[in-house]
């Protein structure tokens, strides 16, 4: 028995939206140091060589930095494991393993999401049954990535600070002592001119906290719609 | 059948909105700032409040200052809760009110995040308008009346005068309509001072190219104050409008009809609220932009008045539109040429943007040939 396409196939729609929020998190950075754009267009005036700089911290624990310079050809973009960053092999083995925790919880909720997914699809064309599990498919994905979100902002800044210098020192040299949370900023008057720096958290971050709230919601849509009639 | 048939096209506009909501969202989150879409980069100031340049404007999707750090994981919050609620009130609309409540209110806060590109934060409003008076037809609701009247619809007006227990709505149509424009207006000029006489020499740096919009305390003075005012000019128009009908064309017809259909007419004024949403280079920025939408809006407004005028008054197209031409002039010297420049000499200055026709000769000049264009059209011919 079909169930009203309207309403499976908008719940259906929704998740297949949280799966692609979930995997792109994945592949996305999650954390980065940036100059601030007032810094990069108030650069742009003055004879400073640089324009701006920025480091992403990625889940396949690499980092990627990029140099912008007024000359194009001087523009510099490198990526790297952690294990290269400048700083004791202990702190970095350290975030490296934060990251593969991170990693590991955000693949299994997309995993779960995924199957969750394949729930609501076999609900909706032959199988009401299975929105109860699809319901709870749903809260334990949910689960899971605000996990690997809110782990990853509590436990990153006290380790990153312990780094010689969060950026690639091909790029800039960034102590690790001037981070002092996950999201923060610090004004620097270097050699070259005013820099202005911001930390916070990257797109992949954001998807992974967004793909928590929107599992939540497709379960809640789930119980509210079906909830008393199916359970 | 039709009815609910409409209620369904509301309810997916809400959720349209919310989608536009969520999308400009994260958009937001993956720039880590407002977007700022200009006409062309530029990397000074200057550049653009002294220099002659072709024209430059930029449109903010975020407001600076509300959607860096921390503070964005609770505008993804609510554009997902929002999401949730319009999808919720589409798939199975019970407790319709409340979740149109919310729904306005995330629409509304949604304007520090870019309002869904702006036009989810107006398809949000509408459509939780609308559902709050979910017993009604849409088109019979608050927000459905404005929409019609706006769309200059004759049988809104012919409604709305014939029926008195629709003077509490109209009421209700000119304060909504001014404070929405005197919001847009106020914000527009305390930042375009900001720009031109800057306490800090970051402030103009800030509103043009990294999307700030400054906001005070003295921002909500002007549609408080102004509300009084409103209710005056509306009085005033309706009653000139009313003298003229009724004592010079002897058409029959009762002031409070007249009064609450040309109440109506004013809701093109509404899209006021969108001054602050560009900022431009000079001399665009003090002359074009505010009087491109202000001559727009205002225009708009006389068309929504011909047919206020038509159908309270039973009049033809054309007789309509002198009688709004004579009522207009009359209306323009009272406020532009007597009221306001006594009020300013008095000391007290009405906030706004002001449409303010110079010299004296022109403004005289106009009103002149409106009186012969009225008469051309049949004004004063009697019945």
């Amino acid at each position: 028995m079909m169930e009203d396409p309207k309403k499976w196939g908008f719940i259906f729609a929704l998740i297949l939206v949280t799966l692609i929020f979930s995997v792109a998190a994945v592949f996305t950075p999650w954390w980065k140091v940036t100059t601030t754009r007032e810094n990069e267009i108030m650069r742009l005036n003055i004879s400073a060589p640089v324009i701006a700089m920025r480091a992403e911290y990625g889940l396949f624990r690499t980092v990627s930095a990029t140099r912008i310079t007024k000359v194009e050809n001087e523009t510099l973009s490198i990526s790297m494991p952690f294990a290269n960053l400048t700083g004791n092999d202990a702190d970095k083995n350290a975030l490296s393993s934060m990251f593969n925790n991170a990693l590991t919880l955000t693949m299994v909720g997309s995993a779960l999401t995924a199957l969750t997914a394949v729930m609501v699809l076999v609900s909706g064309l032959h199988r009401p049954l299975l929105f109860k599990y699809a319901k709870f498919g749903g809260i334990i994905a949910a689960l899971l990535l605000a996990t690997a979100s809110i782990y990853l902002m509590v436990e990153m800044p006290p380790v990153v600070s312990k780094l010689t210098s969060v950026i690639p020192t091909d790029i800039y040299e960034l102590a690790g002592s001037n981070i002092k949370g996950f999201w923060g900023g610090i004004d620097m008057e270097t050699t070259t001119g005013f820099q202005e720096w911001i930390w916070e958290p990257a797109f992949g971050w954001y998807l992974a906290f967004t793909a928590f709230l929107l599992n939540a919601a497709t379960s809640m849509l789930i119980h509210t719609i079906y909830g008393k009639t199916r359970n | 059948m039709t009815i609910q048939k409409s209620i369904n096209t509301v309810l997916l506009l809400t959720l349209l909105g919310a989608i536009l909501i969520f999308v400009n969202t994260m958009l937001v989150a993956a720039n880590g700032a407002p977007i700022v879409i200009s006409s062309y980069p530029v990397s000074s100031v200057n550049d653009l409040i002294t220099s002659e340049k072709p024209f430059w404007g930029r449109i903010s999707l975020g407001i600076r200052g509300f959607v860096e750090g921390p503070l964005m994981l609770f505008w993804i919050t609510l554009a997902t809760i929002n999401l949730f609620l319009s999808i919720l009130l589409y798939l199975k609309p019970r407790k319709l009110e409340m979740q149109s409540f919310f729904v306005i209110a995330f629409s509304v806060l949604s304007i520090f995040t870019g309002g869904g590109f702006m036009i989810g934060l107006v398809l949000g409003v509408i459509g939780g308008g609308l559902g709050l008076q979910s017993r009604l037809a849409p088109g019979e609701t608050f927000f459905g009346k404005l929409l019609r009247a706006a769309r200059l619809d004759s049988k809104l007006y012919k409604l709305v005068k014939e029926n008195p227990g629709t003077l509490s709505e109209a009421v209700l149509v000119i304060v909504f309509v001014n404070i929405l424009s005197a919001v847009g207006s106020s914000l527009y000029l305390l930042n375009t001072d900001k720009i031109l006489n800057p306490s800090s020499p970051q402030a103009p740096f800030e509103i043009l190219l990294l999307g700030q919009i400054f906001f005070d305390i003295s921002v909500l003075a002007p549609p408080l104050i102004n509300i009084s005012i409103a209710i005056c000019k509306w009085l005033l128009l309706s009653f000139i409008i009313y003298l003229v009908g009724t004592k010079l064309a002897s058409l029959s017809s009762e002031f409070d009809g007249i009064a609450r259909s040309i109440a109506f007419a004013y809701a093109p004024i509404c899209l006021q609220v969108f001054f602050p949403l560009v900022f431009s280079n000079q001399p665009f920025l003090t002359s074009h932009w505010p009087m491109t939408i202000y001559f727009v809006t205002n225009i708009w407004m006389i068309f929504a008045l011909i047919v206020a005028v038509k159908q309270s008054m039973n009049l033809p197209t054309t007789r309509a539109m002198g009688v709004v031409m004579l009522t207009g002039a009359i209306y323009w010297l009272i406020i532009y040429k007597m009221i306001i420049p006594v009020a300013s000499i008095s000391g007290f200055n009405i906030p706004g943007i002001r449409f303010d026709l110079q010299p004296t000769e022109l403004v005289l000049a106009l009103a002149s040939l409106s009186v012969i264009m009225s008469l051309l059209l049949g004004v004063f011919k009697r019945r």
